[in-house]
């Protein structure tokens, strides 16, 4: 009888406080977003699945713990923690990206760069409710709308804080339809919501063999700390315009990308253990994350509004929405919202050109906040 | 330390202004530099007609440079073709004292006297590089006239 009890006493029952079933509960509410909602799948139910693994609650020092030192789950979070998974992601997207959209229309990059004003204002935000520097710009970052970004830059800055941020950062990435359109439509008026853009020019091959070299160039020339992300981003790229590297591209992005998605949704979601998630900290990031969230699709549509004072013809100021760099969840909410108003408006590939630099942007802020806070 | 104050103590302000600009800056370049490469390369991918455009332009400002009338005579004329030929045999551009050891050992009628005719005449025209070249519009337009 002492046995079982005994036995009793380190089972998850016994351990468990009400913190680890709400944490479960979130899992099992990621978990059903991702599947019968079809919001962002392929980061929500690792996210979810792992929230679930790292919740239930284990007996200190058998090396179960994803913060005990000799666990296996420590060890896949080494990937998080020493900034691995975000690079490797980078590599992927960069061989699954069409830049041809951007070289056609440059100034549709512009809008990437506005909306990542958020990031910085949320920055602001944070520091005035009491966060440290280097967790105000890890928060920040959220409004980048780019979790490897932000888990990348909260790796280096706040290694505390990955757990809220990343989760934060993913949960608003797959709320992006739930999100933009309320402040797409309040900052835009039905007449320029109808706007159609032109037809892009054609892209030669040269051309984006050539630009994933100049962009890494330019950029990392201007924001060094950038190279880690933006590196691999135009080495993705340029295997896969190079064509003759094809076999390395189609690796990038499908084995590659797809083993660090399992790998990090996994560990992220095992790192937010309800004792370490469940802060006041926490729902302030949360609170920041959707507010930054906000304030950069704001931006990004301000700014296209801005333009359209000079350009001839004007552009849809939907695709400043894009420019926060969920690719492609905000280029596809932004031909939604455009054909609600007009079912024969296409505005998906004209909003992939700020979607895309929005990725860049957001990379090149991160770079920048981690070098002003070394 | 909270609100404004803790802006201000952690150098907030200058840290986003400055932070927004550096992206702008990236971006505002890259997008730039982007919206030139095609006309760079349409440069790039007719380079071969420009450089033949521009070797026109040079060689048309070489016969623009005045040069001394030569009596047209028979002697000049069989000359100029005798060294013609011989030049043909060389690749273009051809070295000068090359030529005129070709044509010693062809035994050609005073060659340095011809060959400074020829240059006189600008049918043997300074490549700019130190070597030479047969200008043909200068030979048909004399022997044209003829």
């Amino acid at each position: 009888m002492e046995l079982l009890m005994d036995f009793f006493t380190n089972t998850g029952f016994a351990l468990a406080d009400y913190r680890n079933f709400i944490m479960i509960g979130i899992g099992c509410i990621f978990i059903y977003l991702g599947i019968a909602k079809h919001y962002e799948p392929l980061l929500l139910v690792p996210i979810g699945f792992g929230i679930l693994v790292g919740n239930i609650p284990v007996f200190k020092g058998l090396g179960l713990g994803i913060y005990e030192n000799n666990s296996v789950l420590h060890y896949l979070y080494l990937g998080v923690t020493q900034g691995v998974y975000p690079p490797l992601i980078f590599l992927g997207i960069g061989a699954m990206t069409d830049f041809s959209t951007l070289l056609a229309r440059p100034v549709l990059m512009l809008l990437g760069a506005a909306a990542q004003a958020g990031i910085f204002i949320t920055f602001l935000g944070a520091l005035a409710l009491g966060f440290s520097p280097n967790e105000a710009a890890s928060i920040g970052i959220i409004g980048g709308a780019d979790g490897p970004t932000a888990i990348f830059l909260t790796a280096a800055l706040a290694k505390d804080l990955i757990g809220p941020i990343a989760v934060a950062a993913y949960s608003y990435m797959a709320l992006v339809p739930v999100i933009q359109p309320p402040i797409m439509r309040l900052l835009t008026t039905r007449k320029e919501r109808l706007i159609r853009m032109e037809e892009p020019r054609t892209v030669s091959k040269t051309e984006k063999m050539i630009f994933p070299i100049v962009a890494l160039l330019l950029c990392c020339f201007i924001a060094p700390a950038a190279i880690p992300l933006l590196g691999m981003l135009c080495f993705g790229n340029l295997l896969k315009e190079a064509v003759v590297t094809e076999r390395l591209a189609v690796t990038a992005r499908t084995a590659v990308i797809d083993t660090v998605t399992i790998l990090l949704g996994l560990t992220v979601g095992a790192s937010t253990q309800a004792d370490v998630f469940l802060t006041p900290k926490s729902v302030l990031i949360f609170v920041l994350g959707a507010a930054s969230f906000c304030v950069a699709t704001a931006c990004g549509l301000l700014f296209a509004k801005f333009l359209n004072l000079f350009l001839r013809p004007k552009i849809n100021p939907l695709l400043g929405a894009a420019g926060v760099s969920a690719v492609p969840d905000s280029a596809r909410v932004v031909q939604i919202v455009g054909q609600q108003e007009d079912p024969t408006n296409f505005l998906l590939m004209h909003a992939m050109a700020p979607n895309i630099s929005g990725v860049i942007g957001s990379a090149v802020a991160a770079g920048v906040l981690w070098s002003f806070m070394m | 330390m909270k609100g404004l104050e803790a802006i201000t103590f952690y150098n907030g302000w200058n840290i986003s202004a400055t932070g927004i600009c550096i992206v702008f800056t990236a971006l505002v370049t890259l997008s730039f530099i982007i919206s030139q490469l095609h006309k760079g390369l349409i440069i790039w991918e007719k380079k071969d007609e420009y450089i033949k455009k521009a070797g026109k332009l040079f060689s048309r400002t070489k016969k623009t440079v005045p040069r001394r009338k030569i009596k047209a005579s028979e002697s000049f004329n069989e000359s100029a073709r005798q060294f013609h030929v011989l030049i043909q045999s060389m690749k273009d551009p051809f070295s000068l004292p090359k030529l005129i050891m070709l044509a010693i050992k062809i035994d050609l009628m005073r060659p340095h006297s011809t060959v400074n005719d020829l240059l006189a005449a600008g049918l043997i025209v300074p490549d700019g590089k130190g070597l030479y070249y047969w200008d043909h519009d200068v030979y048909t337009t004399i022997f044209e006239k003829e």
